[in-house]
């Protein structure tokens, strides 16, 4: 995806939010449906149930040891506030789901499914073992039309339809247990030299294998999404564009417009410091990407999204325009654009909620950046100092908040290296200076005076 | 405590369980750590290295892994090398642009200093070959002696420039050091060597300034001699060639351990001094004393602060240096921050009462292995020079004392000696490191302690801070319920604590902050 395509999706987006900037917290973040949620996670635990009894016999312990570390990340999943159950974003979603299901006969076996949004930053889709399958935030407010969203969650039901993850499940277990396997390993355990370099060998070798296999299930679910698009009434050609997103993603994400740290946290009474940015000499400060210790080829196969490009060609290949009219969007423009803003506050939210609190400052920051006035950006930068402070005075900062990485967008690299060497009294200055600049359109705003008391106390 | 992370890997590397029936790659694959540390620039740490046994290639070969990271313990290499089983990793360092790392084979005897530049790649090896005299020498000393952040101390940066490597060495029948510098922008060495006027020679390097490198030389004219002359040696950086030989023990005895080139560019030496003719190995010092060096020797300015003068306006302090209810001052380090004021941090030690050593001696009717005097070691302590070198400020941070039972005889032992017996041969003090921020605006004093309160009772691990002109202090209960912790520095202000927890086989590695 291009840059200009990025601000336009930004630009987009901000606009709507300033609609929603003078409302709060409680109005922006509808509560969740406690029953919903129940309700998944009963399913869950039932087909736990059923899935160890009917565990192969020959490698059971294998199968059940798997199955718990699934069901119970299923379960946990369930169980903390990472899904959105909210009725008036769920009720968009399902209404989604069950056009692709209703117009694709092949998929009343997969009517089990439960689909929802998560409130995951990170651009992804999942589909798990039960047939959970959850849409990350992340993900979604890249998408620009419902076409796209269809797609992610046609691709995701083929995956549950194909039974790609037990399959997968089997192939593992059987290749673990597999007589080749097991003489390979004890030829080489009985040798007293270049054990490891063999072990290496034989690992990258079932590396390799899973993956080509994976890959050749992304493309099969890629075929079938494309029939159940089809069958809906669905723009195929959102496939396409989806899978350019997703093949940018990784190094473009939401911070295509980022805040500028320097200038939105420079104040007249607490000019900023540049030595809390200033870069220091490093070791290797010249080595070059490919002599890192990850090849060109494993940094791919690594990327959350690898292969897009071959997809491309693949659905090219496989679509042919049949002169239908289809369109972007079945169930409603209006509300697909108005969750793009819904579910980016939630991911700030989230991260708030998850101590993930630089991305949760950097997310407030671009928000404000973009729309100076936007109250809850300036409610949550306030927040979010206050939680800062708390952390690091009790020597619990450095969970919450990221080492700077080649990875990431410069912009985020200066704030977590800011963080980074914020003193306490600092971070205290900081914030007073900023809730200064900020406290008269402030002054109604649920939730912001506590922030202000507790900024009080600390710099007491 | 290079020991101790060292431990935790090898225990990782070793904890996975052996599956008769079925095999896994797990249980098959292993590795083992040999050395880590920090790898610094000065005294600020700029990544971690890992050296580990990857593989065994035969009977005498194995492969090695050398896996650097950087301050935040991102993986910047892993350079992969098949030597010796005999070889190990004594010492790293880094100058700002180039990182070097010193190999040892024991079996060979040799010492290898490998050069690694800004992209990475190897730019030059440098090879020392020891006698047998050498080996033994070192392995009594150099190799034996852990310092106050028990790694090897040999190795100093020369910004941009090269590194400066300070081993034992012996000559003939006497026992000396060698200084080699080793150049990184091409491959140019020197060595020196002193072996006059002496039969044993110790040196410590101060620091490099203005294109000299500042040696302070101990010489010996027995091995049994207790009264060493102590002589400012200044070398070429560029050849090696001294270029001049300073007595310090004139007016006074003055013994540097410290060289700032803050004030204006000068070279400022800092360190105690004694009386003329002081026994160093038994008497305690007058105070301490500042020089200002140019780049011919010669002393352009000399400042004296003693004890009961200078210090006594601040503290109740004896001539000898003796502070009410504190004791005696070990000096563990002295640094000058940028607007020229200096700080000595250092350690309260004195002699008490041993109930201990009392009733041994009352039940094996006056003999006993204890002595009836026990030290204590007391409280940190922060004294503050301003930019003249006047005393202006001295602060006293408590802290839970230690006591040291000390064997028959102990007792005897001067103050001074008993001060080195505690850093050298009992590890008996709290201080544990300082580390200075790169513009010498900041510098971070940690240190050790125990904690027996209502809330919590067990270690702690301690800071004094000083940034732009304030103090605060900060305390990191180090108690967990891991099996196993360890504490590493980190960036200045912050540490790297390390918890094994041993039946989950999980080790958990973050940084955090010292407010």
């Amino acid at each position: 995806m291009t840059k200009p395509r990025y601000l336009i999706l930004l630009i987009e987006l901000l606009f709507t939010s300033v609609c929603l900037s003078q409302q709060s917290p409680e109005y922006l973040f509808g509560k969740d449906d406690p029953g919903l949620r129940q309700k998944y996670l009963t399913e869950t635990t039932t087909k736990e149930k059923l899935a160890m009894s009917n565990a192969d016999k020959q490698y059971s312990a294998d199968y059940k040891k798997i199955y718990k570390e699934e069901y119970g990340a299923i379960e946990q999943f369930w169980s903390d506030t990472r899904a959105i159950t909210t009725p008036e974003v769920n009720n968009y979603l399902q209404a989604v789901v069950q056009k692709i299901i209703s117009s694709n006969p092949d998929l009343k076996s997969t009517i089990d499914v439960r689909v929802v949004f998560s409130r995951d930053w990170w651009p992804n889709a999942s589909c798990m073992a039960d047939g959970s399958i959850a849409i990350n935030a992340g993900l979604y407010i890249f998408l620009r039309n419902e076409a796209e969203l269809a797609f992610v969650i046609s691709h995701e039901l083929a995956h549950y339809y194909l039974h790609h993850h037990e399959k997968e499940v089997r192939s593992y277990v059987e290749k673990i247990n597999g007589k080749e396997y097991q003489k390979k390993l004890r030829q080489i355990s009985r040798q007293g030299y270049s054990v490891n370099q063999q072990l290496n060998d034989l690992l990258k070798t079932m590396v390799f294998d899973s993956r080509r296999h994976g890959r050749g299930n992304e493309s099969e679910a890629d075929e079938y999404a494309l029939r159940f698009m089809k069958n809906t009434g669905y723009d195929c050609n959102a496939i396409k564009t989806c899978l350019q997103t997703l093949d940018g993603i990784d190094d473009t994400t939401y911070f295509k417009s980022p805040p500028e740290i320097q200038k939105e946290l420079d104040f007249p009474n607490y000019p900023f410091k540049q030595n809390w940015i200033a870069k220091q000499s490093s070791i290797f400060s010249q080595i070059k990407e490919d002599d890192s210790p990850q090849s060109k080829q494993e940094r791919d196969s690594l990327k959350t999204h690898p292969d897009c490009q071959k997809r491309i060609l693949l659905f090219e290949a496989h679509w042919k325009d049949d002169g239908e009219k289809r369109t972007s969007f079945l169930v409603s423009e209006e509300k697909f654009k108005e969750l793009k803003t819904q579910l980016f506050y939630q991911i700030m939210e989230e991260c708030y909620h998850e101590d993930e609190l630089s991305r949760n400052l950097y997310y407030a920051l671009t928000l404000l950046k973009n729309d100076p006035v936007n109250q809850f950006a300036v409610y949550s930068v306030v927040r979010c100092f206050n939680r800062l402070w708390y952390l690091q005075k009790n020597h619990k900062l450095q969970q919450a908040i990221e080492k700077e990485d080649q990875s990431f967008p410069a912009q985020y690299n200066i704030l977590v290296r800011m963080l980074d060497r914020l003193r306490l009294d600092e971070i205290v200055s900081l914030n007073s200076a900023f809730a200064a600049r900020h406290a008269e359109q402030m002054k109604t705003f649920p939730g912001f005076a506590a922030e202000l008391d507790m900024l009080h106390k600390i710099n007491n | 405590m290079k020991k101790t992370i060292a431990a935790i890997i090898a225990i990782i590397a070793l904890t996975y369980t052996v599956n008769a029936q079925k095999m896994s790659i797990e249980n098959v694959y292993k590795i083992t750590l040999r050395n880590s540390a920090a790898i610094k620039q000065g005294t600020q740490v700029k990544g971690y290295y890992f050296f580990y046994v990857s593989d065994k290639v035969n009977k005498s070969t194995n492969e090695y892994t050398l896996r650097i990271t950087d301050d935040n313990l991102t993986v910047l290499k892993d350079v992969k090398f098949n030597d010796s089983k005999h070889v190990s990793v004594l010492e790293s360092s880094f100058n700002g642009t180039d990182l070097v790392f010193l190999f040892y084979n024991d079996d060979e005897r040799t010492l290898q200093y490998k050069i690694y530049g800004a992209d990475g790649n190897e730019k030059f090896t440098y090879e020392r070959q020891l006698s047998k005299k050498d080996k033994n020498y070192m392995e009594t000393t150099y190799l034996a002696v852990d310092d106050e952040e028990n790694t090897y101390k040999g190795l100093y940066p020369v910004q941009g420039a090269g590194f400066i490597s300070n081993t034992p060495s012996r000559e003939d029948k006497d026992y000396t050091f060698e200084i080699d510098y080793f150049s990184t922008g091409q491959k140019k060495q020197w060595s020196y060597t002193p072996h006059e006027g002496g039969k044993k020679f110790m040196g410590d390097y101060l620091g490099s300034s203005n294109g000299i490198v500042y040696l302070e030389v101990l010489k010996y004219s027995s091995m049994l001699d207790q009264k060493p002359t102590s002589d400012l040696v200044g070398l070429s950086l560029e050849t090696g060639k001294q270029l001049f030989e300073v007595a310090t023990d004139s007016k006074y005895r003055f013994y540097p351990s410290t060289l700032s080139t803050l004030n204006d560019g000068s070279a400022f030496i800092f360190g105690e001094f004694f009386d003329p003719n002081a026994n160093i190995a038994k008497d305690k010092s007058k105070g301490f004393a500042f020089w200002k060096v140019d780049n011919s020797g010669k002393i352009t300015f000399e400042k004296y602060c003693s004890w009961d003068m200078d210090l006594g306006k601040f503290l109740n302090v004896s001539s000898k240096g003796k502070i009410e209810d504190f004791g005696y001052m070990y000096l563990h380090k002295m640094v000058q921050v940028a607007d020229g004021s200096v700080y000595a941090v250092g350690e309260g030690y004195k002699k008490a009462a041993s109930a201990l050593g009392i009733a041994s001696k009352v039940m094996s009717m006056g003999g006993g292995k204890i002595s009836a005097v026990k030290i204590k070691v007391t409280d940190m302590i922060l004294i503050k020079f301003d930019k003249g070198f006047n005393v202006a400020d001295a602060k006293i941070y408590e802290k839970n004392s230690n006591s040291i039972e000390l064997p028959s005889g102990g007792a005897y032992a001067s103050t001074a000696m008993l001060g080195k017996l505690i850093k050298y041969s009992f590890g008996g003090f709290d201080y544990d490191y300082t580390q200075e921020n790169s513009e010498n605006t900041s510098f971070t004093v940690c240190y050790s302690d125990f904690v027996r309160g209502k809330d919590y009772k067990g270690s702690t691990f301690n800071s004094i801070t000083y940034n732009d002109g304030e103090f605060t202090t900060d305390k990191i209960n180090t108690k967990s319920n891991a099996s196993r912790s360890a504490i590493l520095p980190g960036k200045q202000g912050q540490v790297l604590l390390l918890d094994y927890y041993k039946k989950d086989k999980k080790l958990d590695i973050h940084f955090e902050k010292l407010n």
